[in-house]
């Protein structure tokens, strides 16, 4: 009956009149945020359309001429040499499962970790923070030779396990500094009633913080999975069987004599390659908007 | 234990001057242990090496591992394959300072494994060789180029090659030049064809060791192989005449427009696409390419017009027109502490058939098997095959491979920068023998 949020019908109308008077300001607005946008779109979304159109692209054709001009015609040779020469399925699995396995790792030790600094407290939790965070500034180089000797000792060399707890590890500062940032919003009245309501530790983390924490979880999933999955220190130094490489170590198998790399070959199998990453990131990106949207300010 | 060892590699790696002083009386403890005795044991061994996956060292030495594991049960070859150098080299040097290297695996001739040599990891191939039979079989210059600066020899080596230039007829035709006798004459040579309107030189900068040839050319002719030597340890210096030479030649070249537009950015097989493609008037590479230069593989008006030309020599050379660089790739070098009679029998069974069956691949190998040239070879391939007959005595080593790496490194920049004219050569040579000073007897004498 009455839209009444509306003031009146002729609002609108009064408002329409200065729009037409100074059109410009906003006409410009918008033109350039628009192009801004498709500038960036540009940007983004080029280097994978090159990368699509190179790996369909006749080796010799690219050789001899610009790399960056359209094909002259497709072909699909590169993907069947690429698919020849590597053993691009096996990488994909041994990638997904070493992203996977210490993404979890990582999620686990950080969650937990944040929640015994932040939640529970104990005496020199200041510390054990500080010592957390102090891992951001160890460079990953220096850990390489130590690490190869424990690992060799354990008898864990040469198994996914040895590329997924360095991977996990190297995170786990930043992956604990988002968890303890997140835990500091969470009020502390939630957990007071919960402990009035008989909950011990485990329960208010099981009940309480993890539920609330999902948000954060996929930020740090997505913020490490793209390196992990791109790792190629650990992967190269840890592995050594061939049935356990990685995508990154797999693309090696494109490098000819002397560094005489087959280019087209390993652009179609990046192409191969990149394509479970991106839906993973897709997946999350979504998972992340409802993950903020559901996330604790709103309870 | 392990950590024991590590700090044993670290303090033999120290001796390493007083050992290399010895000179030949070094090779004494290892000579006994080629002749190990005993039970053949079969079981499975390790290869790290660094070859392409599917070249023909790796799918040979397969075939031969199956052979042999159908006759010894037990036994298999496992390969730990990283095709791309620089992670390979992180990859070997952390095992070798876990003290982790399988039986076999792939080396340079560098100042990391002359250390390891030094302190008893690899054990002497030579005599090896000699005890297996097959040392005679093997080119000398293949050998050579796998010994260290003592003379002693660790590795053996899989791959041989002749490095050569190849050239375009008829762009030399077309800017009325000849082939150069000198490496003078290449000065003007290059400024005449970049006048009509070609690449002089096709090269591939971005992988840097084919630049890095050239700084070699003028010290070996002027002084032989002994500057390398002695130029690495810090005994000579850039500044000294060869390197002098070297430094106002590459500059003259980079002056003349000698190499293409962006070369220091252009790719492996971009500048050879330069090349076959007929833009670009010469290309500096070695017989492995013949596959892809020497027959119908090249575009169809290429056939008649392609050539080659060895090294040439200057005023005053003290080395021959028929000595250049002849690698013999990257070596296998057998871990001494797991050398058993198992792994002693296996290289055996496989160098004995080994080059008969690369020689199968059209490649020139290791030994003095004839290679069998495939059927689309232009008649270039069998003259390129010849010329490694010809060889002379003294051996090109590639800088890239005796340089300490913060020196190789540094020299890689400054000749992009040398040849690009961003610096004059004096620049170049005071720069790089401060680099060598600082690092080299860091690296040698540590």
């Amino acid at each position: 009956m009455h839209r009444s949020p509306l003031p009146a019908d002729g609002s609108r109308d009064r408002t329409a009149p200065p729009r037409r008077r100074r059109p410009s300001p906003l006409r410009i607005s918008t033109v350039v945020s628009r192009v801004l946008i498709a500038a960036v779109l540009v940007v983004q979304v080029y280097p994978f359309l090159w990368l699509l159109q190179t790996s369909l692209r006749d080796r010799q054709d690219f050789a001899s001429a610009n790399p960056f001009s359209l094909p002259a015609q497709l072909t699909f040779d590169n993907v069947v040499r690429a698919i020849e020469q590597g053993d691009l399925l096996r990488n994909i699995l041994n990638s997904l499962l070493i992203t996977g396995g210490a993404c979890l790792l990582l999620v686990v030790c950080g969650m937990a970790g944040a929640y015994a600094i932040a939640v529970l407290g104990f005496r020199f939790s200041g510390l054990a923070k500080g010592l957390f965070l102090l891992g951001i500034v160890v460079p990953v180089q220096v850990a390489l030779v130590p690490l190869f000797i424990d690992y060799s000792r354990l008898g864990i060399l040469d198994t996914r396990a040895a590329v997924i707890i360095p991977l996990a590890g190297f995170a786990l500062p930043m992956a604990l500094y988002l968890f303890l940032s997140f835990y500091s919003y969470i009020p502390r009245e939630l957990y007071e009633a919960a402990t009035l309501d008989g909950a011990g530790p485990y329960r208010i983390f099981a009940r309480i913080t993890l539920p609330m924490s999902w948000n954060t979880v996929v930020t740090v999933v997505m913020v490490n999975a793209i390196f992990i999955w791109n790792d190629f220190i650990f992967a190269n130094t840890f592995l050594l069987s061939e049935e356990l490489k990685t995508i990154p170590l797999g693309l090696q198998n494109y490098i000819g004599a002397m560094g005489n790399t087959d280019w087209t070959a390993t652009f179609a199998a990046v192409s191969i390659t990149v394509t479970p990453l991106l839906l993973v990131f897709l997946v999350l990106n979504r998972a992340m908007i409802y993950g903020l949207e559901s996330g604790a300010s709103k309870g | 234990m392990k950590r024991k060892q590590f700090l044993a590699l670290a303090a033999g790696a120290a001796t390493v001057p007083v050992l290399a002083a010895c000179g030949g009386t070094s090779g004494g403890a290892s000579s006994t242990a080629a002749a190990v005795e005993g039970e053949i044991e079969p079981r499975p061994i390790s290869w790290l090496l660094s070859r392409p996956a599917n070249g023909a060292v790796i799918s040979i030495v397969s075939a031969l591992a199956e052979e042999y594991a159908a006759e010894h049960e037990g036994f298999s070859l496992e390969l730990i394959t990283t095709p791309d150098r620089p992670s390979y080299i992180q990859k070997y040097e952390t095992l070798a300072a876990a003290n982790e290297l399988p039986e076999l695996f792939d080396t340079d001739a560098t100042p990391f494994a002359a250390k390891l040599a030094s302190v008893d990891r690899m054990i002497d191939v030579e005599d090896l060789l000699t005890q297996l039979g097959v040392i005679e079989d093997f080119r000398p210059a293949a050998l050579d180029y796998q010994r260290f600066d003592d003379g002693s020899l660790h590795m053996i080596p899989l791959e041989f090659g002749v490095e050569l230039f190849w050239y375009n007829k008829a762009l030399f035709e077309d800017a009325g030049v000849e082939v150069p006798t000198t490496l003078e004459e290449m000065v003007p040579l290059c400024e005449a064809l970049a006048a009509s309107g070609v690449t002089p030189i096709a090269v591939g900068g971005a992988d840097a060791w084919p630049l890095e040839r050239y700084v070699a050319y003028q010290p070996f002719r002027l002084a032989g192989p002994e500057y390398i030597t002695a130029l690495k340890q810090g005994d000579a210096a850039f500044t000294d005449d060869p390197g002098a030479a070297s430094a106002r030649w590459l500059a003259a070249l980079g002056e003349a427009g000698a190499f293409q537009e962006g070369f220091s950015s252009v790719g492996y097989a971009d500048a050879q696409a330069l090349f076959t493609s007929g833009r670009a008037a010469m290309y500096n590479m070695g017989t492995w390419e013949l596959p892809n230069l020497a027959t119908t593989e090249l575009p169809e008006e290429m056939h008649e017009r392609i050539g080659f030309f060895t090294l040439p020599v200057t005023d005053g050379s003290v080395t021959g027109p028929d000595e250049f660089v002849a690698p013999s790739g990257i070596g296998v070098a057998v871990n001494a502490q797991t050398y058993d009679p198992l792994v002693r029998d296996f290289l055996g069974f496989v160098l004995a058939r080994y080059p008969e069956e690369y020689a199968k691949s059209g490649l020139l190998g290791p030994t003095g098997i004839e290679p069998a040239v495939p059927d689309n070879a232009l008649p270039l391939y069998q003259e390129a095959i010849d010329v490694a007959a010809e060889l002379g005595d003294a051996t090109l080593m590639p800088w890239d491979t005796q340089l300490d790496p913060s020196t190789n490194s540094r020299l890689q920049q400054e000749l992009v920068l040398l040849v690009q004219g961003d610096i004059t050569p004096e620049e170049f040579l005071t720069t790089m023998d401060d680099t060598l000073t600082k690092n080299a007897p860091k690296y040698f004498e540590d």
